[in-house]
C-alpha cells in the first residue's frame, strides 16, 4: 500500500543504497533472500554502502540548509512481531556523502521474516523551511525495504525429532505437520513439522538436506510434496481462509495464501476447492507435478 | 543469550487436555502438574533444553507466588494483579525464554496445561480455551505475562521492571492487542508507559484515553519512524498524542461524565 505523505518528499534519487551483505567466516557474501543456517544463536554482521545528497534532500524537501536530517535502520520481525532500531547516523548538508550502514544483530529477538527498513528521516526543522516542508522529528523523507526469510531449515519450519509411539500420531508414520488455526498468527511458531525417529532414513536425510545423496534427496522431494500438499489442503478446507484477505506479514495466513499462489497460480480458491472434491486423484497430481515431486536435480 | 528452548506441547494434545481440565477440581490438578508429556517435543533450534530441575524451580516459585495471593483459595482481586506483576517479572527473569522462542504458542500451551495447571486454571476459573492452549499469545494466562514484562523491561539492570505495573491488565490487553502495528515497538512502549502517569486527563477516562492516543500513534506512524527518534523527541511525541487526545475527548464528555471518569 503506497502512503500519501503531507509534506514534501524529494525525489527518491537522493539516496543510493546499495547491496546488502553480512560477513561470513572467510569475508563478506551479499545478503541472500534466505538464511538456512540462521538460529537465535546467530548473530548477523550486516553491512551496507549508501550514498546520499544530503543538501540536495533538503532543499528538495523545502528544508533549509541546516535542518538536521538521520539516516536510520529499522529492524523488524515477523515471528516476534518486535521492531527496533539497528543503527543510525547524522546525514551533513552535502551530497555525494558516503555512509556505511553497519550493525550487528542478535538472534534473540528474530524469527520469520526478518524486514530492514532504511529510513532518512528529518531529525529537527530549523527557520527558513517551506510551508509544505517536514516539521515533525521523525518525518520520512526517504525509505525503502528489505526482508530476508530466516530459519529457512530446508523444509522452512522448526523440526522436531521424536518418537511417534509416544505421540498422538500413528507409530509407524514417518511425519506429522502441526499446523495451527489461528490465520493471522505467526506461520513460523504456528507449524512444526514432527518426524518420527522411528523412521530412520527420514531422520538422516533431513539432518543432511544441506548435501543429500540421491536416495536423501527422493525422501526430501517426498516429505516437500506433502508438507506442501498439507499446507495447501489446510488453506482449502480452513472455513475462515479466503484468497482477498490482506492476512499480515509472515502470518500464518498469508504462507497459505503465498504457497496456494505460488503452486496454482493460474486457479482461483474456489476452482481448487472443487477439484479437490470431484476429483481428488487429478488434484493429488496437479500437486506433485506444481512441486516437481521427485524430478532429477 | 542462549535461548533456554522448552517443550511445545501439541494442539490435538493441549486441546484433550484443556477438555479434561475444564470439569478438575483444583486438587485434582495439583496431582496433574508435570514436567514432561508424552505429547510435548523439543523443536530442533538453537538453543539448549530446559532441565527438568529448572521447571520445577519455575513452578515452585510460581506457586508460592500463587500461594501469597490466596491460590487455591479464590483470594482478592487486587491479589490476583499483584501475582500477575510478580510472575510477568520472574518468567521473563529467570525462564531464559529469548523473544522469537516465546512467541511459539505451543510452548506456553506446555505451560498451562502440563507444568501449571492448578495454577493456570486459579488464575481464570473456566477459562475460554485461549487462555490456555495458546491460540492467541495476548490472552494467554502465562504468555501475556512474560511479553508484558518484555516489552516493558528498561534496558538498564537497576529498576528494570519498575515500568511493569503502569498500566492496568485491561491497558495493556490494548497496547498488546496492537502488538503487530504499534506494540512491537519497545521505545514507543515504554515511552507510553513513562509519559502516562504524567499526563493531565482533564476528566477524560484512561480507558478511552489509551484507545485513542494509540489510534493517534498508529496514524502518525505511517509517516513518522518512530525508532529514529531519541528517547526525549519521542516521549513529547506521546504526550503531544495524549493532549490531543484529551482535548478532543474532553468536549464530548459532559462535566458530570468527566467528574465520574476521575474516580474510576
Amino acid at each position: 500500500m503506497s502512503r500519501a505523505f503531507p509534506f514534501l518528499r524529494p525525489p527518491g534519487d537522493v539516496v543510493v543504497a546499495g547491496l546488502w551483505s553480512r560477513a561470513v567466516i572467510d569475508g563478506t557474501e551479499e545478503l541472500p533472500r534466505e538464511l538456512p543456517d540462521w538460529d537465535y544463536d546467530t548473530v548477523l554482521s550486516i553491512h551496507r554502502p549508501v550514498q546520499v545528497d544530503g543538501l540536495r534532500a533538503r532543499r528538495l524537501s523545502g528544508l533549509a540548509d541546516d535542518a538536521e536530517l538521520d539516516l536510520t535502520v529499522r529492524w523488524a520481525a515477523s515471528n516476534s512481531a518486535l521492531r527496533g532500531r539497528a543503527w543510525r547516523t547524522a546525514v551533513p548538508p552535502r551530497d555525494g556523502v558516503e555512509l556505511n550502514i553497519e550493525f550487528d544483530l542478535d538472534g534473540d529477538e528474530l524469527g520469520g521474516i526478518l524486514e530492514f527498513h532504511t529510513v532518512l528521516t528529518l531529525r529537527r526543522s530549523t527557520g527558513g523551511a517551506s510551508a509544505a516542508a517536514a516539521r515533525r522529528p521523525g518525518s520520512v523523507l526517504w525509505n525503502d525495504k528489505f526482508s530476508i526469510l530466516l530459519q529457512g531449515d530446508a523444509i522452512l519450519f522448526p523440526l522436531a525429532i521424536a518418537d511417534f509411539h509416544e505421540l498422538p500420531y500413528p507409530t509407524k508414520a514417518s511425519w506429522y505437520l502441526e499446523v495451527g488455526e489461528d490465520l493471522e498468527a505467526a506461520a513460523l511458531g504456528s507449524i512444526l513439522l514432527l518426524a518420527n525417529e522411528r523412521r530412520e532414513i527420514v531422520v538422516k536425510a533431513l539432518a543432511v538436506a544441506g548435501s543429500p545423496t540421491d536416495a536423501d534427496r527422493r525422501i526430501l522431494s517426498t516429505l516437500r510434496t506433502d508438507v506442501q500438499r498439507t499446507l495447501i489442503e489446510r488453506a482449502l478446507t480452513h472455513e475462515d481462509f479466503a484468497d482477498d484477505v490482506d492476512y499480515p506479514t509472515g502470518s500464518l495466513g498469508a504462507l497459505l495464501a503465498a504457497v496456494l499462489r505460488t503452486t496454482f497460480p493460474a486457479f482461483t480458491l474456489e476452482a481448487l476447492r472443487r477439484e479437490r472434491l470431484s476429483e481428488p486423484a487429478l488434484f493429488t497430481s496437479r500437486i506433485q507435478d506444481a512441486t516437481n515431486f521427485l524430478a532429477a536435480p | 543469550m542462549t535461548s533456554i528452548l522448552y517443550p511445545r506441547l501439541l494442539d490435538r494434545a493441549a486441546r484433550e487436555l484443556h477438555q479434561q481440565y475444564s470439569h478438575a477440581t483444583l486438587e485434582q490438578l495439583q496431582d496433574r502438574a508435570a514436567f514432561a508429556h508424552r505429547s510435548a517435543v523439543f523443536a530442533a533450534t538453537g538453543g539448549r533444553r530446559v532441565t527438568e530441575d529448572e521447571l520445577r524451580d519455575l513452578r515452585n516459585r510460581i506457586v508460592k507466588a500463587a500461594e501469597n495471593a490466596g491460590f487455591p483459595g479464590e483470594g482478592r482481586r487486587a491479589d490476583r494483579a499483584s501475582f500477575d506483576l510478580e510472575v510477568a517479572q520472574l518468567l521473563h527473569e529467570r525462564s531464559g525464554l529469548v523473544a522469537a522462542e516465546a512467541s511459539v504458542r505451543s510452548l506456553w500451551a506446555f505451560f498451562a496445561l502440563v507444568l501449571l495447571p492448578d495454577v493456570s486454571y486459579w488464575r481464570y476459573p473456566s477459562p475460554p480455551a485461549d487462555r490456555v492452549i495458546g491460540t492467541d499469545i495476548t490472552r494467554h494466562v502465562w504468555g501475556r505475562l512474560w511479553w508484558r514484562a518484555h516489552l516493558l523491561a528498561l534496558p538498564q539492570q537497576v529498576e528494570r521492571y519498575r515500568l511493569l505495573d503502569v498500566f492496568g491488565e485491561a491497558a495493556f490487553d490494548q497496547i498488546f492487542a496492537r502488538r503487530k502495528s504499534l506494540g512491537g515497538s519497545r521505545v514507543l512502549i515504554r515511552a507510553l508507559a513513562e509519559t502516562w502517569p504524567s499526563i493531565d486527563r482533564g476528566g477524560v477516562n484512561d480507558r478511552q484515553l489509551l484507545r485513542d492516543v494509540l489510534k493517534r500513534l498508529l496514524r502518525t506512524s505511517v509517516i513518522v519512524e518512530f525508532e529514529a527518534l531519541d528517547e526525549d523527541e519521542l516521549r513529547r511525541q506521546v504526550a503531544e498524542a495524549a493532549a490531543e487526545t484529551v482535548a478532543f475527548l474532553a468536549e464530548d464528555t459532559p462535566l458530570s461524565g468527566r467528574r465520574h471518569a476521575q474516580h474510576e
